[in-house]
């Protein structure tokens, strides 16, 4: 089963965690689970609808401009071209989650086209990691439809979910494997989440959705029998007995874990393989499901034919001007800007290991950023490996003394202990000099606490003897011992910590 | 009477306490009992609520209080506008049964301004149709029949917004509200002898209204003359923030602006609004109308708009499309008609598709399925490219004609319909005949301008023959004055139809 070539194209639907809907102020529900779990648990069904969302005659849609601006600013993140304007328009197709009876997406003048990302994949032939850049065909913004809920033998609509922003990416068909199609969506998963930050992209909350097409062909091999090329679509493949040299296409959907769309298209792909040379003469189409409790796909639909969406654009909404947004503040955070960022790092000679981190995490670059200008560019490579071991990820305005302090602390504190601990401190909302105080005071209480512990054993020489032989299970006891001496004030990790030094 | 009262007049009347918002109240109501089972300008008479709304009127004058100079005022309202608890039909069974959870933005300006809510008018189902035939409610009881019009029970009043035309003309409210997507507002106004201004698109909000076509649509006021149509007009223009299409521009003062008689404006007459079909009477009447406004000192000249002949064609075609997407939220599954309200232990076991299609097929008329149908052909894969697409392309080059004309020019002035009120039955028959009776308003909605119809004169026959003034984007302010220089020196809009 040598000479195979796989194509991948995949469609990543996004929801974006804005505050209201996409075409309504309704509180967006996508948001509401990504701040709060529980809550979203408690929200009853068709309780965060409007006239707008519920599709009432009469309603309009009025578009949510920072929807709007997350998309380009994603857009430009991932390399694309902006178009001057861009426009909605109308999809039509009835289903009982779809309360207009058509779906305002976008059509032939998306936000953004044409952009890439590059992917760094393992070389079959070497060690050495090759880079492959997959092309990105456009980034849309539309809305997402309600959810059907099957009980008792009734079908229910909750539309609550019905108007949540959604980003579509949409791929070339550039992926070569399931392995590439699974690092992709991880990186684009980390850049809508960490570098653009327009949604927790939590997979298994169905933030991030994707549909992948698969299909297979056979390369070309050199034979004197080759009459010419066989098109696609055309039953000369089979009438003259040669082989048809592209499989069907399957679309495998909704999957919502990176593993699962790898395994899924590798069960496709094999699929596929195993049916060569029998491949249908003519292009078609099939969804297959997959199925996580026996790694096995089925079928869903069988040879789909195009649906016509109707098309047109949506006339209750003018189109967009690019030039209504700040374009250049959004290209800041782009891949150029991200490029610049490297050569930076590279520079001030942080090990390469450390660089796509800590670029990766706009919290963290900032704060290195400062650290290391204040400090000296001498200490990059040990605040980049401080900061990506322990990833903060979070922004935060730091004052100009706070970062002198910490730098301070940077050259000063060779263990790195009390630099974390203030950093830790400070984006918590403390000031400095509390932190700072704290930490102080931390550290008089380790000196009480090992007083304390000192005591603690010598108070208890048995059960000290007994801890010698082997009766670790006594650790509790002189743990909760110390606790009661210090009368409740000491923390028990600490208490853990230095009882075990002491022990 | 009093109800034969103008919003000017009555406002007058009102602020003097020569009359109370109770009494005119009532004075409409007993017309409407007296006359309506012959006209059939309702659907829904709100008697209760307008008594109520009538009575707050009074007590905030008594207060010294009032909200605004049409405080007090009985205003109808056509059905496809949404009243936040009073049931909505847009004359369509598949809404028989609805009552909006929500207010239509226009009504909630009236209402906010001291208005008072007298009924539901009558209308073409969905605003589909030029006599308000298509409606599924027989309105005349006395007749059986949709609305009939004031000046000659025969015939029809025109449409679609033919039950406010007709409760204006037969005096059975002060004042209503119309929408317009290719004339609805101006031919039915022409018909029936009633001022009826559609405003430029994006002058008055859309929403809640329910959608026919929505780059087409626009609400405007249908009254008794112009000054009142300048009095509501304000009331019912500005942004809104649920509607993107509305204009930022500031409303203005249009009534303030109203007096001169001395027209120093140049008026131009296309000579395609008065080719073959139009009706000899009307042609005579629109042209004594041109000549009273150069006696008035207007300077009339004639020009040309070559591209109008192609302006219904575009509009069939780009209206149903919007129609059949329009239409699609009606699909029997939230509110409306549906047959899984109506299914029979024979008859209840429907696959999807089949509550779809049998609640649709049940819940609209003809005229709705028609443009459906229509709609959904010419947006098809195979056909979008050569009907609508190229639609949209013909309506860029409309406008644009208009807005050539429109730097030579003030205003155009034309007639609003071919010919006079037609009898029932007439053109129902043949729907191209009737889509041909708005082919002299059509062309003014895909351009987006401001047109309005006002009084000009009668037939032998006594049937009411309307003039249009069409402006210039955002040139409402231009037409008012004109058309009430017109009505102060002539009395077809004081004329009143006897009833019989």
């Amino acid at each position: 089963m040598k000479n195979f070539k796989t194509t991948i194209g995949l469609e990543i639907h996004v929801q974006l965690a804005t505050k209201s809907k996409m075409f309504c102020r309704c509180d967006n529900q996508s948001f509401a689970e990504a701040t709060d779990d529980k809550q979203s648990v408690a929200i009853k069904p068709n309780t965060l609808v409007c006239p707008v969302c519920l599709g009432l005659p009469g309603a309009l849609p009025v578009a949510n401009k920072t929807a709007i601006e997350w998309t380009i600013k994603t857009g430009l993140a991932l390399n694309c071209e902006i178009p001057a304007t861009a426009k909605f328009d109308r999809k039509h197709y009835f289903y009982p989650d779809l309360p207009k009876g058509y779906q305002i997406s976008q059509y032939d003048e998306p936000f953004a086209s044409r952009g890439w990302l590059k992917l760094k994949v393992k070389s079959e032939k070497s060690t050495v990691e090759d880079e492959v850049t997959i092309r990105l065909n456009r980034i849309h913004l539309e809305e997402d439809a309600g959810k059907l809920i099957h009980k008792n033998g009734t079908s229910l609509v909750d539309l609550n979910r019905a108007g949540t922003p959604l980003m579509e990416i949409v791929t070339e068909p550039d992926i070569t494997s399931p392995a590439m199609a699974g690092d992709f969506l991880r990186k684009l998963q980390k850049i809508v989440r960490d570098v653009v930050e327009v949604s927790e992209a939590s997979m298994e909350k169905g933030h991030l959705r994707c549909d992948a097409n698969i299909s297979v062909r056979k390369l070309q091999v050199p034979s004197t029998q080759y009459r010419g090329e066989t098109e696609i679509g055309s039953e000369l493949g089979t009438r003259n007995s040669e082989p048809i040299k592209m499989s069907q296409i399957i679309e495998i959907k909704n999957l919502n874990s990176f593993r699962f769309i790898e395994k899924a298209l590798t069960k496709a792909e094999e699929k596929l393989k195993s049916e060569y040379p029998a491949w249908p003469a003519k292009l078609t189409k099939e969804t297959w499901g997959y199925n996580s409790n026996n790694d096995s796909i089925y079928l869903q639909r069988a040879k789909e034919e195009a649906a016509d969406y109707r098309y047109f654009p949506e006339p209750d909404l003018p189109p967009v001007k690019s030039a209504e947004f700040d374009l250049d503040k959004l290209k800041e955070l782009t891949k150029e800007n991200m490029e610049v960022k490297v050569a930076k790092l590279q520079e001030m000679e942080v090990p390469n290991q450390y660089i796509a981190a800590i670029v990766s995490n706009r919290g963290d670059f900032e704060l290195f950023d400062k650290l290391v200008s204040e400090a000296g560019i001498e200490y990059a490579p040990e605040v980049a490996r401080l900061l990506v071991q322990k990833s903060f990820g979070k922004t935060t305005d730091f004052s100009d003394r706070e970062i002198s302090e910490l730098a301070k602390l940077v050259v000063t504190d060779t263990s790195k202990k009390n630099l974390l601990s203030a950093i830790k401190f400070i984006l918590s909302g403390k000031s400095f000099d509390d932190a700072m105080s704290e930490i102080n005071q931390n550290q008089t209480g380790e000196d009480e606490i090992l007083k304390i512990v000192e005591k603690v054993l010598i108070d208890n020489p048995a059960e000290f003897a007994r801890y010698k032989v082997g009766e670790k299970k006594l650790f509790g006891f002189f743990v909760g011992a110390a606790i009661r001496e210090s009368k409740g004030s000491a923390d028990p990790q600490l208490v853990n910590r230095i009882l075990k030094e002491k022990l | 009477m009093l109800y034969e009262l103008t919003i000017k007049s009555a406002s007058e009347k009102l602020a003097s306490g020569e009359i109370s918002s109770v009494e005119l109240t009532e004075s409409i109501l007993e017309r409407i009992k007296a006359v309506d089972s012959k006209v059939g300008a309702y659907i829904t008479v709100c008697e209760k609520e307008a008594l109520g709304m009538a009575r707050a009127s009074d007590e905030r004058r008594k207060s010294g209080k009032i909200l605004s100079e049409i405080d007090g005022i009985p205003i109808a309202v056509k059905d496809l506008y949404l009243t936040k608890g009073i049931r909505t039909t847009a004359a369509s069974k598949i809404l028989d049964d609805f009552i909006p959870p929500y207010e239509s933005t226009v009504t909630a300006h009236l209402w906010a301004a001291g208005a008072v809510l007298i009924g539901k008018t009558n209308l073409d189902q969905f605003a589909m149709g030029s006599s308000t035939e298509t409606s599924a409610y027989n309105t005349a009881t006395e007749y059986d029949s949709t609305t009939r019009n004031p000046w000659d029970l025969e015939r029809i009043p025109g449409g679609s917004s033919g039950g406010s035309a007709a409760a204006v003309a037969a005096d059975l409210c002060i004042a209503a509200v119309g929408t317009d997507t290719g004339g609805s507002i101006r031919q039915p106004a022409s018909l029936c002898s009633i001022t009826g201004l559609k405003p430029t698109y994006g002058r008055v909000s859309r929403y809640g209204i329910m959608a026919m076509a929505s780059s087409l649509d626009q609400a405007g006021p249908m009254t008794k003359t112009v000054e009142d149509a300048a009095i509501l007009l304000k009331y019912m223009s500005g942004h809104d923030k649920h509607d993107s299409t509305s204009s930022k521009r500031e409303v203005p003062e249009y009534s303030s602006g109203l007096g001169t008689r001395d027209l120093q404006l140049k008026v131009g007459v296309p000579k395609e609004f008065f080719g073959a079909g139009l009706d000899p009477e009307v042609d005579k009447i629109i042209r004594e109308a041109i000549d009273k406004y150069r006696e008035m000192g207007a300077e009339i000249v004639d020009v040309s708009l070559p591209l109008i002949k192609y302006a219904l064609a575009v509009y069939y075609i780009l209206m149903p499309v919007e129609v059949s997407s329009n239409l699609a939220r009606y699909d029997g599954i939230r509110y409306g008609y549906s047959v899984l309200k109506h299914q029979t232990p024979r008859n209840n076991n429907q696959t999807l598709d089949e509550v779809y299609s049998i609640s649709r097929a049940e819940g609209f008329g003809a005229e709705a399925k028609r443009r459906i149908m229509l709609g959904s052909y010419v947006s098809s894969a195979g056909y979008a490219d050569a009907y609508y697409k190229k639609a949209l392309k013909v309506r860029t080059l409309i406008k644009n004609e208009f807005d050539r004309i429109f730097e030579k020019v003030d205003l155009l002035i034309a007639p609003v319909a071919p010919s006079p009120a037609f009898k029932f039955g007439e053109k129902t028959a043949d729907p191209l005949s009737m889509y041909l009776s708005d082919v002299l308003t059509v062309p003014i909605n895909p351009a987006g301008l401001p047109a309005m119809s006002l009084p000009a004169g009668f037939t032998k026959e006594n049937l009411p023959v309307g003039l249009q003034l069409i402006g210039p984007m955002w040139g409402e302010q231009t037409i008012l004055n004109t058309g009430h220089a017109f009505q102060q020196v002539t009395n077809h809009h004081l004329q009143k139809p006897k009833i019989k």
